[in-house]
């Protein structure tokens, strides 16, 4: 009984199934998964204006939480099953179900069969009993019949009479053998019949010793030795031997019937119990699958309303998108023709600048020089001076605005990329700027360069510009050494030494290297800037836009330029050049 | 023979100071006397083709050279150009463009349209005035001309 209810409480319990249950989960963080990276915006590609607003990004918040309430609300449900310590499979518990009922079912069949044999050896019994009952009066009636029959022929002396007498002579023995093999598990029975049999004899001999009488002596004879009453005697005897036996197998009939009846109650009571427990076990199999069937129903009506949800978002958010495709290609177009047009204002400023910012000052050169030549005499040498000054910044000014349109130019012309080589380019520069070295003591050591991939006149300038720096900051040494060559730089940060060259994660640096004055480190971060100098205009002449240039030729190929140095220890520039090495 | 007969330079230019400039650099050369100065495009037209206040000079009897700046009123310096080379009349005559501009786009304009020489006027004025004494030397001195007819 204890495990029939433990078997019923546990097919009761509530079934939520844990595998339903994870599939669920699992497809819900799937959707979601594919939400969020539909609706995930690239930060570098939606850009600009046109990126979603914040009410956008709150209603994919807001759809978020509710996936999220979802999830943590079937959480819930799971945690509630691990509180009830459920881990069987709602398989098991109906198949347990199933389990109990068959039992039930096999054990109504057992008893049920049993009642049945039972039923039927009762009944075997009562026949038996009444067998043994008709044949005790048969053996009764025969023997009565006996009596009145050797009464008749002593009375009458017919032959006829004694029929019956001579039946039971016949039949008594067979009579009672057959009475003690009916009775053969009786014992008590057998002992009457061990009295019945003699007294039978007695009565038949008796029977016959009238008869004999009656026949040889006459009339008188046999009816004296019937008045001694010793005849009635033992027929008394006989039929209450009889009576007592028969009352001994109504006894035992009673007996049998009652426990016959005893166990058709019991058999009815298991057949009606067992089944209604089969039938409890089948309903309640039956119910958790319905429960079961219910939850999965409610997941799948969950998952079905999230799907759902999804895609409506998609195809708003897919609408959106397209939406915004239009809108950023409008843009560019709108951005395109607002940087044509500014690229051409910024033209025609150059232009501007360099045709009629130049006159105005060539003007006040032509003058100033005129007024020194033609009044020089007149003028007192602090006038004189002071008009050589006003050349000199006319001249300035005149240097600083064609290295501004150098240096805006480069922005503007197309890179022409070919195979450069970079010795004869250097070789050439040096050439070139041998009117500065003029009278000055200078050691060049030039390494052996590869060439590179780039546009060989935007490289000429880098390198006429790198080396008339050396050259001009290494004016005060005697020897001057400037030496060119090439390093092996980390694809990223500070160069190392040639050693590592052959590390696969580095790449050609060419270095232009002086013994010049130098710089401070703290001020290098300053040196590529636009009319940012490191040195007094009257130590070094310059308009601060040479290194300026010179980064934004090397950015625009795509490497890298830096600068080490220190005070007056001489600096070094490398740079490289993106993909400079052709096979 | 008109006075416009002895003029062999044709100065294109707008700014009075460059003007002046341009004359002194000249005189110091001694070619003062033979230059005509047109002070937009509109009037270097009207010399070159003798219209309005030049009908009575001859095409033929064109300058030995033409300083033409580029930046100009009314007609710039690069119509005034293509209107020169384009015309059989006045292709022969040689022309320098002498401008403040060093654009890329105005040089090669300008060789595309046929100019003979490209100049840009230094900033300095010792540069400018080298500049001028020899351009004035070449094409009035070593420069031969085709002969005209008529």
């Amino acid at each position: 009984m204890r495990c029939i209810r433990a078997a019923t409480s546990e097919v009761c319990e509530t079934i939520h199934d844990r595998s339903a249950h994870n599939a669920s989960k699992s497809k819900l963080k799937q959707a979601r998964q594919e939400l969020a990276s539909e609706l995930d915006p690239d930060p570098k590609e939606a850009g600009l204006e046109s990126a979603p607003g914040p009410d956008h990004w709150n209603s994919y918040l807001g759809h978020d939480a509710r996936i999220e309430r979802a999830e943590t609300r079937s959480e819930q449900g799971w945690q509630d099953e691990q509180a009830r310590g459920k881990h069987s499979s709602t398989e098991r518990k109906v198949q347990r179900g199933f389990v109990f009922a068959l039992a039930c079912l096999g054990v109504i069949g057992v008893v049920s069969y049993l009642s049945i044999v039972r039923l039927r050896e009762d009944a075997a019994w009562v026949q038996h009993t009444d067998e043994v009952i008709i044949r005790l009066e048969l053996l009764f009636s025969a023997m009565t019949d006996a009596q009145n029959g050797h009464r008749g022929y002593a009375v009458t002396g017919d032959e006829t009479y004694l029929e019956p007498y001579h039946l039971a002579v016949q039949t008594a023995d067979s009579d009672v053998r057959r009475l003690r093999e009916l009775t053969a598990d009786n014992p008590a029975q057998q002992r009457r019949l061990d009295l019945l049999a003699p007294l039978i004899g007695e009565q038949l001999a008796f029977g016959g010793d009238v008869i004999a009488s009656r026949r040889s002596q006459g009339f008188e004879a046999a009816q004296s030795q019937m008045l001694t009453g010793k005849g009635k005697l033992i027929h008394d005897q006989l039929h209450g031997l009889v009576n007592e036996m028969k009352g001994a197998e109504e006894d035992l009939l009673k007996e049998r019937e009652l426990r016959a009846r005893q166990s058709t109650t019991i058999a009815q009571a298991v057949i009606i119990g067992g089944g209604m427990l089969a039938f409890g076990f089948v309903g309640l199999a039956s119910f958790a699958i319905r429960r079961d069937f219910a939850g999965r129903q409610r997941a799948e009506e969950d998952l079905r309303e999230a799907k759902e949800q999804l895609e409506v978002r998609v195809r708003d958010r897919t609408a959106e998108l397209a939406q915004l495709n239009v809108e950023l290609e409008q843009r560019v177009v709108e951005r395109t023709a607002q940087l044509q047009t500014a690229n051409q204002e910024l033209e025609a400023f150059s232009y501007s600048v360099s045709h009629d910012l130049r006159s105005p000052l060539r003007t006040i050169d032509g003058f100033s020089k005129a007024v020194l030549e033609e009044y020089g005499s007149q003028l007192p040498p602090q006038a004189q001076r002071d008009m050589q000054s006003v050349r000199e910044g006319a001249q300035q000014m005149g240097a600083l605005i064609d290295d501004l349109l150098t240096f805006s130019r480069l922005s503007r012309q197309p890179l022409n990329r070919r195979t450069v080589d970079t010795a004869q380019l250097v070789h050439q520069c040096l050439e070139e700027l041998r009117p500065q070295t003029q009278g000055r003591q200078i050691e060049l050591r030039v390494a052996e360069l590869p060439p590179c991939w780039g546009d060989p006149s935007l490289l000429k300038q880098v390198w006429i510009n790198l080396l008339s720096n050396a050259l001009k900051y290494s004016s005060k040494r005697e020897p001057a050494i400037i030496e060119v060559g090439t390093v092996a730089a980390p694809v990223s940060g500070a160069f190392v030494d040639a050693l590592s060259a052959a590390s696969t994660n580095h790449q050609i640096a060419y270095s232009v290297r002086d013994n010049g004055v130098g710089f401070d480190m703290r001020y290098a971060s300053k040196l590529f800037g636009v009319f940012e100098r490191l040195h007094r205009a009257e130590d070094y002449e310059g308009t601060g836009v040479g290194l300026a240039t010179v980064q934004r030729i090397i950015h625009r190929h795509g490497g890298r330029i830096w600068g080490e140095a220190a005070v007056d220890r001489g600096a070094t520039f490398y740079f490289t050049v993106e993909g400079e090495i052709k096979p | 023979m008109s006075q416009t007969n002895g003029i062999e330079i044709l100065l294109v230019e707008d700014n009075p100071k460059d003007v002046e400039l341009t004359l002194r650099a000249f005189g110091r050369a001694n070619l003062t006397n033979r230059i005509h100065v047109a002070r937009d495009g509109a009037e270097a037209l009207e010399f070159l083709f003798c219209e309005g206040p030049h009908a009575a000079r001859r095409i033929e009897d064109g300058p030995k050279v033409i300083l033409l700046d580029l930046k100009l009123p009314k007609v710039d310096g690069l119509e005034v150009l293509q209107r020169i080379k384009g015309d059989p009349r006045t292709r022969a005559m040689p022309v320098v463009v002498l401008t403040s501009s060093r654009e890329q786009s105005d040089v090669v304009e300008s060789y595309d349209l046929g100019v003979n020489s490209y100049i840009v006027k230094p900033v300095n004025f010792e540069q400018f005035l080298s500049a001028v004494q020899q351009l004035g030397l070449y094409w009035l001195l070593i420069n031969q001309p085709p002969k005209v007819e008529g």
